[in-house]
């Protein structure tokens, strides 16, 4: 069972998640906003709905479905489409749309804060760098920002963050869904080099690791599967995954006994064994009962709190 | 957090979040805010909020949700777009409310019969952008929206500010017109939380039929369509800053708004020396 450890730099488990954070209703004019935070890995996402539709848009049975995807760096193109179309299938099976019909369900969603590499390699392709102000170990000068070329595919960490960002939002704004969605990335590793990471805390892994090297460990060929990677996990992998469930079912004051998780999307990169998928899928499925019960004691607290930001707006 | 859907324990409320279970379907019937799983014929909730029974319903309140218009209630709302003989308003809700031309009073008399020319000046009267005041007239049968302007009371708003509050804190009062005599400011609740905080201006009933009937057949749309807006002195500007802050610093405690509460907190706030009221 996965436990959020208590310090982003000192996982030590395989199926360990870093601190999650979230925080809900922080954009006063949208209908739901929320941002979700894997460490120091930040999506925020905003929800209007139901509103007006544009008469070509208009769908006579069901809302219309809007997925709008910002990168962090660069202009939306070809992987930002192809990230936001299959979230538009995602959410069409989650949301119940037959509710609001002839009307629109917009849906914004944008990375805030992605941690970079602390040694660029050549090999990188998911090179972001930070919008904050970065603890950078080395000392290493970020590269310059605002790229206008471009854009590069949202990494699986940041897919599953942007879905869990989406999926708070969607609960702030009170749009009807079948319920809710919980996301988790993971990584298929070599087992050395994977052990050998998560033991040291992050810290070491371009390496070899010599620490006890157990029998399995010999074998090449024999893998191990981080949850919730890290990009240094993420350049290492053999493969990579993105898994998201949709969560219904549970009684409100029993924990997940009755809860049924239904597998409603998945990404994954990568050469892969049937068995490490499973496995893979697995272990995302835990991660995901996790956030989601990160969740739900978030939107509890949210709504039990006496100013819930139901403040007005200062309309234009 | 609470007890299972339906028994009390002692906070008395169950919070469901989207896709949990709260009733068994043999038991109950389903209402608001939640859906049947075939599978396990168990009652889920559709939506986050609170759970309420009644006897063998159950359903689901979202916390918050947009306003949903009832026939009679009064709206402030903002022209977003002009159409053949229509104007689309913006409520705040699922979509826009419909104004239609011949639910507003036309320049020349109440019973002033609408021409063709009116049609194709209907900018004249709204533009894209104008606040107004209204009623909710009708609802079609598939779900928009129809107001009316069919009142001296209604119509374009002018010299003052919007601010908007979540709709569920507006209380249905016998009269939405409030006035804050010591503030010199007028108030305007609208049921979809728009509320509009303008200069006093006493609302004389012949003066406003007089306004309505302009000077003769025609297009004269001076006085109920103006879009100028008259002389406001500084002290009544510093009112209508404040009275806005004030409803915002309500709405933010999720106190519900009314005319006791807005003109108590108002007295309150007077009893301090103006000099050092920050926000003037």
């Amino acid at each position: 069972m996965s436990q959020p450890s208590s310090s982003s730099s000192s996982r030590t488990s395989p199926t360990a998640l870093r601190p999650l954070s979230t925080s809900l209703g922080s954009l006063k004019r949208s209908d739901g906003s929320a941002s979700f935070s894997f460490g120091n890995l930040e999506s925020l996402a905003s929800v209007n709905a139901p509103v007006e539709v544009r008469i070509r848009d208009e769908l006579t049975d069901r809302a219309t479905l809007e997925v709008l995807f910002q990168p962090l760096q660069g202009v939306p193109g070809i992987p930002t489409k192809t990230f936001t179309s299959s979230l538009q299938t995602l959410f069409s099976s989650v949301l119940l749309l037959h509710h609001h019909p002839r009307s629109l369900v917009q849906l914004v969603i944008q990375t805030t804060s992605s941690p970079s590499l602390s040694l660029p390699t050549t090999t990188t392709r998911w090179s972001t760098s930070s919008r904050r102000d970065s603890k950078d170990d080395q000392g290493t000068p970020q590269p310059p920002p605002l790229l206008l070329g471009p854009d590069n595919p949202p990494t699986p960490t940041e897919k599953a963050a942007a879905i869990n960002a989406s999926s708070l939002a969607l609960l702030d704004a009170g749009f009807p869904a079948r319920g809710t969605v919980a996301a988790c990335a993971c990584a298929v590793l070599e087992r050395r080099r994977g052990r050998s990471i998560r033991r040291s805390g992050g810290r070491q892994g371009f390496g070899g690791g010599e620490t006890e090297v157990e029998e399995e460990e010999m074998d090449p060929s024999s893998t191990i599967i981080l949850l919730d990677p890290t990009p240094e996990e993420l350049e290492l992998a053999i493969s990579t995954h993105v898994f998201g469930f949709l969560f219904y079912g549970s009684e409100p004051s029993k924990e997940d006994d009755t809860l049924s998780a239904d597998l409603v999307m998945n990404e994954s990169v990568g050469p892969v064994e049937y068995e490490d998928y499973l496995e893979a899928m697995d272990t995302c499925r835990q991660g995901a009962k996790s956030v989601l019960g990160f969740m739900r004691k978030a939107i509890e607290r949210r709504h039990l709190s006496p100013s819930s930001g139901q403040g007005g707006s200062r309309g234009v | 957090m609470g007890g299972v859907a339906g028994l009390g324990s002692d906070r008395d409320l169950t919070i469901a979040c989207t896709g949990e279970s709260i009733a068994s379907s043999q038991t109950f019937m389903r209402g608001h805010g939640s859906y049947l799983d075939q599978e396990t014929s168990s009652i889920l909730s559709s939506v986050c909020g609170t759970v309420e029974r009644v006897n063998k319903l159950v359903s689901v309140r979202p916390v918050r949700t947009r306003y949903s218009p009832e026939v009679g209630d009064l709206v402030v709302g903002r022209v977003t777009e002009v159409g053949p003989r229509r104007w689309k308003v913006d409520i705040g809700s699922k979509s826009d409310a419909a104004l239609l031309l011949s639910s507003v009073n036309l320049p020349g008399g109440v019973q002033r019969r609408k021409l063709e020319s009116d049609e194709l000046q209907m900018r004249n009267f709204f533009q894209e952008g104008d606040l107004l005041v209204a009623e909710v007239q009708s609802i079609f049968h598939d779900g928009s929206v129809g107001l009316h302007t069919r009142s001296l009371r209604y119509g374009k708003l002018r010299n003052g500010s919007l601010v908007r509050l979540a709709p569920v804190l507006i209380q249905r009062l016998k009269s939405h017109f409030l006035t804050l005599p010591n503030a010199e400011v007028d108030i305007v609740l609208g049921l979809n939380g728009y509320v509009w905080v303008a200069k006093h201006i006493p609302f004389d009933v012949t003066k406003a039929e007089g306004e309505a009937s302009g000077k003769g057949i025609g297009m004269d749309i001076d006085g109920v369509y103006s879009d100028v807006n008259e002389e406001i002195p500084i002290h009544v500007r510093r009112s209508i800053s404040r009275v806005s802050h004030l409803l915002k610093l309500l709405a933010s405690y999720q106190l519900p708004i009314s005319d006791v509460i807005v003109q108590k907190a108002y007295d309150f706030l007077h009893s301090f020396s103006s000099e050092n009221l920050v926000g003037g």
